[in-house]
């Protein structure tokens, strides 16, 4: 077995269906020039994808 | 679509969601489980649907083609070999990989998750499946951060959104072609299993419920949300049919009485509630005997499942369940595979007699229906219904 | 003696872990013979294995106890030489070719050797040349032959066929959640079992009773 002891969390308690919360990829992004809502649906969108990889292999 | 199409697609939806409700639909509907044997019929080995999403899909309608049912459960491969080889996957064996190229796929169980991981697990899962998890089934994600790991992980995510593209196309053109329903949409699991089937393993889960009782507990707690979160977005949305669940370790024997009220059901309960207020019913398949719990079963809100009857005792599933909550199943695989098709039809008549006759209740195999079934019998089943079924 | 004796029998039936490994540590110390204690824990085992025939004890405990067992083992077994040659009777047991399930044939193998029996597991996906073999080399008169995939049905048959051709004197039960008396009649075995139970009667009937 390959995987070391678990190294500890960045994020806690995050919500099904968010691997990093959009508050948090606000913070990178700094002052938003449009719609933040267009750059934010997008953005969770992809969220779903990378959060259900990772389930998929979990609730097989 | 063509006209005729439609209608026999509204019809059978119909037929089928009526059942659901427990109502009487013209007939009793016809939802074999059915995997393995449509490569079976459609000429292929079990390689090529493991690995071809193309045949698969192909033999998915190939089935649906020649045999008349009203629903589907899949296409006969649930996973594409090919994803699980970009990323090592250590936990499943494919025909034409290291089986022969005819033999079913197998499992192999593993501790994956160590009694150690639980914090992490419990503090966020997610993270955790990524930085702890995948390393250890996933053999070419083991460094992650390595070229290897990097690559397997463009590979697996890739699969999989071609794998879910495909599959999402392949059954819609199924709908439209041959007027066939799902019988389900989504899929999601009890806590209690998610754990124990692909975590802690069997014999992992069964020490902790001894020895880290409350870790166990809290882990289950947290996945309750995850668990109707994945139901609802593997179904896309979808609310009109009720989302797969494979039930597992629940069955007798596998927990004494204490156990599977102090472990097994609360979080089940909350997850088909949880979808239940959200529209979404279960298909709870209870593979193995689940006659011991049915009092329990009998709890949830009317018709927020439908039950799956394999080795349960169907009489009293009938007087218990029956009226609020759908029947499905229980022609025995064995009969499928060495009955002869006059035993297969008496089976299918009596069901239709002693249980279907108030309604509630789809035809369905004891357990899913792999390579060993035999054609004229599962043909049994369906002349059977079309010619007894009607109500 | 007696009493502590007992004493690690019984907790192992109490599937009281720290306890047996207390207790195990202790004798060994103590120059118990490891035979000794080895049977104390068979007789737990046995025990246990009742609880569960009489339906007191379910999977959980059983598997809990085999792992009781097995880590106690892995202490004991390098004092084991050769093993008592003391036993009811030989049984060769395993699941099909085609088939990777072990969860069955390793409860039916639990049960088997706290009963007394000496219990040669060949594992799983076992091809049925090598059931033959291991019928023949142990001079086994009963073959236990797992599967819980239907799909495995005709690898069993086959498996079945080639032991009664090789040993014709053997006898075959097989073992699986879709084994009824028609699979029986299909397969050509001799006893079929659906429960760990089930294939302690086979034993049985095979052996002679208690």
């Amino acid at each position: 077995m390959t995987g070391e002891k678990p190294t500890g969390n960045v994020f806690k308690n995050l919500p099904p269906g968010v691997c990093i919360p959009w508050e948090e990829k606000l913070k990178d992004l700094g002052e938003i020039k449009g719609d933040a809502d267009i750059i934010r649906n997008e953005w969770d969108k992809l969220e779903l994808f990378a959060y259900l990889y990772l389930w998929y292999w979990v609730q097989r | 679509m063509s006209n005729d199409k439609s209608k026999l697609l509204e019809e059978r939806k119909k037929r089928y969601l009526t059942a659901l409700d427990c109502g009487k639909p013209d007939r009793v509907p016809i939802g074999l489980t059915v995997s393995e044997f449509m490569a079976k019929v459609a000429g292929f080995t079990l390689q090529e649907i493991y690995y071809d999403l193309d045949k698969n899909l192909k033999a998915l309608a190939k089935f649906v083609e020649e045999y008349e049912v009203d629903t589907f459960f899949s296409a006969p491969s649930l996973w594409w070999a090919a994803s699980h080889d970009a990323v090592g996957a250590v936990y499943l064996k494919f025909a034409g990989r290291e089986l022969e190229p005819n033999t079913q796929f197998q499992y192999v169980e593993g501790e994956f998750m160590l009694p150690e991981d639980y914090d992490a697990f419990i503090e966020n899962p997610t993270e955790w499946i990524l930085t702890t998890y995948l390393p250890r089934i996933h053999k070419e994600f083991a460094e992650p951060g390595s070229y290897r790991a990097s690559v397997a992980l463009i590979k697996g995510a890739g699969a999989r959104a071609m794998e879910l593209q495909l599959t999402q196309q392949g059954t819609a053109k199924i709908m439209e072609e041959y007027g066939v329903v799902p019988a389900g949409t989504g899929l999601t699991k009890a806590p209690f299993d998610t754990l124990g089937d692909a975590l802690r393993g069997l014999k992992g889960i069964m020490m902790d419920m001894r020895k880290v009782p409350d870790k166990l507990k809290a882990a289950m707690e947290v996945l309750v949300p995850h668990n109707i979160f994945y139901a609802l977005a593997t179904a896309g949305g979808d609310t009109e049919f009720p989302a797969f669940m494979p039930l597992h370790r629940g069955a007798y024997p596998f927990l004494n009485p204490r156990q599977w009220d102090e472990f097994y059901w609360p979080t089940l309960k909350k997850v088909i509630e949880g979808l239940w207020e959200k529209g979404k019913r279960t298909y709870f398949f209870a593979e193995g005997d689940w006659t011991p719990y049915l009092e329990r079963i009998a709890e949830l809100p009317d018709k927020s499942i439908v039950f799956h009857v394999d080795m349960t005792d169907i009489d009293k599933a009938k007087k218990i369940l029956g009226g609020r909550f759908c029947l499905k199943g229980n022609i025995p695989n064995s009969l499928l595979a060495v009955g002869k098709p006059e035993e297969v039809r008496d089976y299918v008549k009596r069901l239709i007699d002693e249980y279907a006759a108030d309604g509630g209740f789809v035809i369905d195999a004891a357990a899913v229906v792999q390579g060993d079934a035999k054609e004229e019998n599962i043909r049994a089943v369906i002349e059977t219904v079309l010619l007894y079924g009607k109500y | 003696m007696a009493v502590l004796q007992d004493e690690l029998a019984q907790a192992m039936v109490d599937l009281d872990q720290e306890k047996v490994a207390e207790l195990v540590k202790q004798r060994l110390g103590a120059g118990v013979p490891v035979l000794e204690i080895v049977s104390s824990l068979q007789a737990g085992m046995a025990e246990v294995g009742r609880m569960f025939e009489n339906g007191e004890y379910f999977l959980s405990e059983l598997i809990m106890a085999g792992e009781i067992m097995k880590e106690v083992m892995v202490d004991l077994e390098p004092h084991l030489a050769g093993g008592s040659g003391e036993h009811r009777g030989t049984i060769v047991i395993g699941t099909v070719k085609g088939d990777v399930h072990d969860l069955g044939k390793n409860i039916v193998v639990m049960l088997l050797k706290g009963a007394g029996y000496n219990v040669i597991d060949l594992g799983v996906d076992v091809p049925k040349e090598k059931f033959v073999e291991a019928v023949k080399e142990h001079k086994a008169p009963l073959v236990g032959m797992s599967a819980i995939l239907t799909a495995a049905l005709e690898s069993l048959k086959e498996t079945v066929a080639a032991v009664k051709a090789g040993v014709p004197e053997a006898k075959v039960v097989i073992g699986g959640p879709f084994m009824d008396e028609k699979v029986k009649e299909f397969c050509g075995a001799d006893f079929y079992a659906t429960s760990a139970g089930d294939g302690l009667k086979a034993a049985e009937a095979v052996f002679g009773g208690k």
